[in-house]
């Protein structure tokens, strides 16, 4: 029986999409049935970002509709086993399905994954309330920056307003550099902020950005991003995993830059 | 003919003109329909009828002045017709109804006269200072986007946190951050005051006084936890209250307590 969670935040643009699919993808390595579904109907990215857009015949609205079997819309992913994508529609808009047709869409899904990963689109209207309709817990993705985290704990009001009790924070796009010169808040300053547990810490890297452009998700590849990610999975998975020091990793060749700039 | 009813206002009364030739039974559903018409237009006043244009027996007016208290809601107190033997009849008839309708409203306006002063009274008592012991429990934490409203003082245990906004008529207390928006004394009692482990908010307001947190300047960003302006453990529990004239923030202890105008009332 599958799990079902979303992936939300409020705040557009924090990392949403690409969690989802850095998730999906390490799950996948460590041998799950996994299927993301995105639910940015009108916006849709996820396609995109997991490089499968060439591939999209049928759609979530297609399947909610009738006009097609959702085995039929679902995508198989071109590296991962066991690693699905249901795409959202383009030419249509959030209006286009209710949250009863997710919650019907998603028992159907329950059968054949052991995790369901709905990616959430920005804002609190009628997209995220189809997103979060069929979900058994939530992840809320945010950055270290005020407006990202005010709309954040707006998300979380609303999560446990929907009896969504299973919430849990990402913390992207840490900037090292910035957080040592005082000019950004740390992990652990959000999560005081907003009052709920930490599941992962994702930190700025260059890398993410290519990849996300060449729509290949790196959880799993010996970088520090994916190595944070896969460690996000096995926390997702209900394992206890130390958080990585990212500062240590640059320790080294920062100090011998900084003798030479000297 | 041109119409076969015809109803017109004039200036102390209606004057109801009905055809001279059709009859009487053809013209009721007329008559009917124009009173359904023009009911809204009419609405509820004291009006002399006077019916022209043929003459109507006892039983015709009877029946007239039965369409006109169904449908309408104008009260007749007397009919003038070309007879004045049905006149007498309705004289006498109408002025006892009407009197009888005139000690209903009458009533019927002591009657919501007494509740409405009753309304006043509660409101003054809330408006008045709220005994300081009379209070809501909230467990939970605010968050942005949600608030909570008490008319009574307010306990929480929880955090306010920035974009939420709690409001109560006495006094609040936040066990807990207060980084959001606190309005005590909502009701005009300015000796409200507003409590919190850690005061950081945006913006107190007591009774019709406003403060608000300073602006951030370059030097606060320096720092760790920009979205704090101050930090949990630095300052302990603190209450904003009015002095002077001014909200000011003052350690809570006790001898806050001890000189606080909220507490000390009955």
């Amino acid at each position: 029986m599958g799990e079902v969670i979303v992936v939300t935040s409020g705040k557009g643009g924090v990392g949403k999409t690409t969690t989802t699919a850095n998730i999906g993808t390490g799950l996948a390595k460590l041998n799950k049935k996994v299927v993301l579904v995105d639910t940015d109907i009108g916006l849709r990215n996820l396609d995109v970002v997991l490089g499968l857009e060439n591939r999209i015949v049928y759609n979530l609205v297609d399947a909610v509709e009738g006009n097609c079997k959702v085995s039929q819309a679902l995508i198989k992913d071109k590296k991962c086993d066991g690693l699905y994508l249901l795409p959202a529609a383009q030419t249509r808009d959030k209006d286009a399905v209710t949250p009863d047709q997710m919650k019907v869409l998603v028992e159907e899904l329950r059968k054949d994954f052991d995790y369901i990963i709905l990616d959430c689109p920005a804002g609190i209207e009628q997209g995220f309330k189809n997103a979060i309709a069929a979900a058994d817990r939530a992840l809320v993705v945010t950055t270290p920056e005020v407006s990202a985290v005010r709309d954040a704990d707006r998300i979380i009001g609303l999560l446990e307003a929907n009896d969504i009790k299973n919430v849990r924070l990402i913390v992207n796009r840490l900037n090292v550099e910035m957080v040592k010169h005082g000019n950004m808040m740390t992990a652990q300053d959000v999560v005081e902020v907003l009052s709920i547990d930490l599941i992962g810490v994702v930190p700025y890297d260059e890398k993410i950005v290519i990849s996300t452009n060449t729509g290949t998700p790196l959880a799993g590849d010996d970088s520090i991003v994916g190595q944070a990610y896969m460690n996000l999975c096995h926390r997702i998975m209900g394992e206890e995993v130390e958080y990585l020091d990212l500062e240590s990793k640059k320790g080294f060749f920062a100090k011998i830059g900084g003798l030479f700039n000297k | 003919m041109s119409q076969p009813v015809l109803i017109k206002g004039v200036k102390s009364g209606m004057v109801l003109r009905l055809d001279s030739e059709m009859y009487f039974d053809e013209l009721l559903p007329l008559i009917t329909e124009k009173f359904e018409a023009s009911a809204s237009f009419f609405g509820n006043v004291k009006v002399v009828l006077s019916i022209e244009g043929r003459k109507v027996s006892e039983e015709e007016t009877s029946k007239i002045l039965n369409i006109i208290r169904d449908k309408t809601r104008l009260r007749i107190v007397a009919v003038m017709t070309e007879d004045k033997d049905v006149e007498k009849t309705f004289d006498d008839k109408l002025h006892a109804i009407s009197a009888v309708e005139d000690k209903e409203l009458e009533k019927k306006a002591a009657k919501l006269e007494a509740e409405n002063k009753k309304l006043l009274e509660e409101l003054q008592e809330l408006k008045g200072p709220i005994n300081g012991r009379d209070a809501e429990i909230h467990i939970g934490s605010i968050r942005s986007g949600q608030s909570f409203e008490t008319s009574k003082s307010l306990i929480l245990l929880g955090d306010v946190k920035a974009g939420a906004e709690v409001t109560a008529g006495g006094s609040i207390f936040v066990m807990g951050s207060l980084l959001g928006n606190a309005n005590a004394g909502a009701y005009g009692d300015r000796s409200a005051f507003v409590m919190a482990l850690e005061l950081d908010p945006l913006q107190i307001r007591i009774a019709d006084s406003l403060a608000i947190s300073e602006d951030q300047g370059p030097s606060r960003l320096k720092g760790r936890g920009l979205v704090r302006t101050k930090k949990k453990t630095e300052f302990g529990p603190e209450a904003a209250e009015i002095t002077d004239g001014h909200i000011l923030i003052k350690k809570y202890d006790r001898s806050f307590l001890e000189n606080c105008k909220f507490l000390s009332q009955k």
